[in-house]
């Protein structure tokens, strides 16, 4: 299990070669533009806390999961801001960003210690995402715009983030509780490894599909 | 109370919940995928199926036109050009020693052949395009038709039209040929009595409702695919309807006559006719 885990978190790296030769050829679609910047950041911070814990000894971590998780919302939602605008206005989808933000200082600042997971933070996160994947596949159900759908990097993009949130959830609200208790917390951070693995090769396959260039 | 102590049996429950809400995520994206391929299904069918229909009225456009060129040079053929031939045979006559007594003959023969190629030419334009069609309108054009209708005695042909409006003539052509072509079927097929038009004007449309008390027909088999050549009347009126940014809808049922409604909008009367 201590393998998966391991893998879980540098697997990030699978779609990060993607994304940085995305963001160097300037090639690809607005969602898989702002998927390479996302899983580029998300890479970098996943390296950054590994030389902290192994090359400076850093035990404790936490403060770049509190500050990761503004980032990662921000960018998982820009992603769909494209595709939504039709439904959502871009100002809407940007409110909510600021509003996830400031609750989410709020939360790390007065409620829940910055050496502490940001449960909260994290369990709303993962619901409003969860939220703006639903949405998006109803409106595309509706508008029936999408004709293949294996060909179309936001599906991709959306069911990785549904089965990685969705699975994630609970173990959001409850990592406080069960981080370093339990033995049990090994299958646990152990499953949230494999839903992770699954959202980067998801994302993988997002950047990985040829959109032609509009000319 | 040691939190340790609060995760008893939790790890289990949040284990069963993790692959719960992971298959609930799964299930949700293969409803979405077959959703969308099966919705796509049927919009690509509807396509197909308008194309097919739209060809059909191509088929049936081209083969109306088709029959009625036939329709004129078998006109052309049969009246004015045999009458043209034998004023032709009389004409050649003229300086074979013929007298002057039987010289009047000729000419009184070939006079007459002539006025009645005249009157044949004449008929053959009015059917073409009647000239109250031009002049006066649609509403007068199609009172013509029924005049000369109602003068067979076959049947009655009545028409209700409250101030009527003169519009751009090819619409008004379009429609005479609609209402000359379900009147054609009544007196072919119906064995009706009575022809109702009704012609309404509105500020932005015009509604027609043309009714038969024939035997009617079964609406079924002029879509069937294999009475096509039955069906190409009803094609060819819905065809003239479309090119005229009209709604065409028929109803008829065996014993129960035909009624056709056309609903046509009108961008803007040229003027009532009263004040023409």
């Amino acid at each position: 299990m201590k393998t998966i885990i391991i893998w879980g978190s540098w697997t990030v790296l699978l779609p990060a070669i993607f994304g940085i030769y995305r963001l160097v050829k300037r090639t690809g679609n607005y969602e898989q533009k702002w998927l390479a910047i996302f899983v580029l950041v998300a890479a970098i911070i996943e390296v950054s806390n590994n030389i902290l814990i192994v090359n400076f000894k850093i035990p404790n971590t936490l403060p770049i999961v509190h500050f990761y998780t503004i980032l990662e919302f921000a960018l998982i939602v820009s992603i769909y801001i494209k595709s939504l605008k039709k439904y959502i206005p871009k100002n809407v989808l940007i409110g909510l960003i600021v509003v996830f933000s400031t609750f989410s200082i709020f939360n790390s600042i007065f409620h829940e210690n910055i050496y502490q997971f940001n449960t909260y933070a994290r369990a709303l996160e993962a619901l409003l995402i969860i939220l703006l994947v639903l949405f998006y596949f109803g409106a595309t159900m509706i508008s029936m715009t999408e004709r293949h759908l294996e060909g179309s990097p936001i599906f991709w993009i959306s069911s990785g983030l549904l089965l990685y949130y969705s699975a994630s959830l609970f173990i959001f609200i409850y990592s406080n509780i069960i981080f370093g208790k339990t033995d049990s917390s090994f299958t646990l951070w152990g499953l949230h490894a494999i839903v992770s693995i699954i959202r980067y090769l998801f994302f993988t396959i997002a950047l990985a599909i040829w959109i032609k260039p509009k000319t | 109370m040691d939190q340790a102590e609060n995760v008893g049996g939790l790890p289990e429950l949040l284990v069963a919940g993790i692959i719960g809400m992971l298959i609930l995520a799964m299930a949700i994206i293969v409803f979405f995928v077959i959703y969308q391929r099966r919705m796509l299904t049927q919009q690509e069918e509807m396509n197909r199926r308008e194309a097919e229909y739209q060809k059909e009225l191509l088929k049936a456009n081209i083969q109306s036109q088709e029959e009625e060129r036939k329709r004129i040079a078998s006109d052309l053929h049969d009246s004015v050009g045999a009458l043209l031939s034998a004023t032709k045979m009389y004409l050649k006559q003229i300086g074979v020693g013929k007298l002057g007594e039987d010289l009047g003959t000729i000419k009184q023969e070939s006079i007459g052949l002539v006025e009645e190629t005249i009157q044949n030419v004449r008929q053959i334009s009015h059917n073409l395009l009647p000239p109250t069609l031009e002049r006066f309108g649609f509403v007068a054009a199609v009172e013509d038709m029924a005049e000369k209708i109602n003068q067979a005695d076959s049947l009655i042909f009545h028409i209700d039209c409250r101030e009527p409006q003169r519009f751009e003539l090819e619409k008004e052509v379009g429609l005479y040929r609609i209402i000359q072509e379900l009147s054609n079927n009544t007196i072919k097929h119906a064995q009706a009595s009575n022809i109702n038009l009704s012609i309404d004007f509105s500020n932005d449309h015009l509604e027609i409702i043309y009714k038969d008390d024939g035997i009617g027909f079964k609406m079924e088999d002029k879509y069937d695919p294999s009475s096509r050549k039955k069906g190409l009347g009803l094609r060819s009126l819905e065809s003239r309807a479309t090119s005229l940014d009209a709604n065409f809808e028929m109803q008829s049922q065996p014993g129960h006559g035909l009624s056709a409604k056309i609903i046509m909008p009108l961008n803007a009367t040229l003027s009532e006719v009263g004040k023409t």
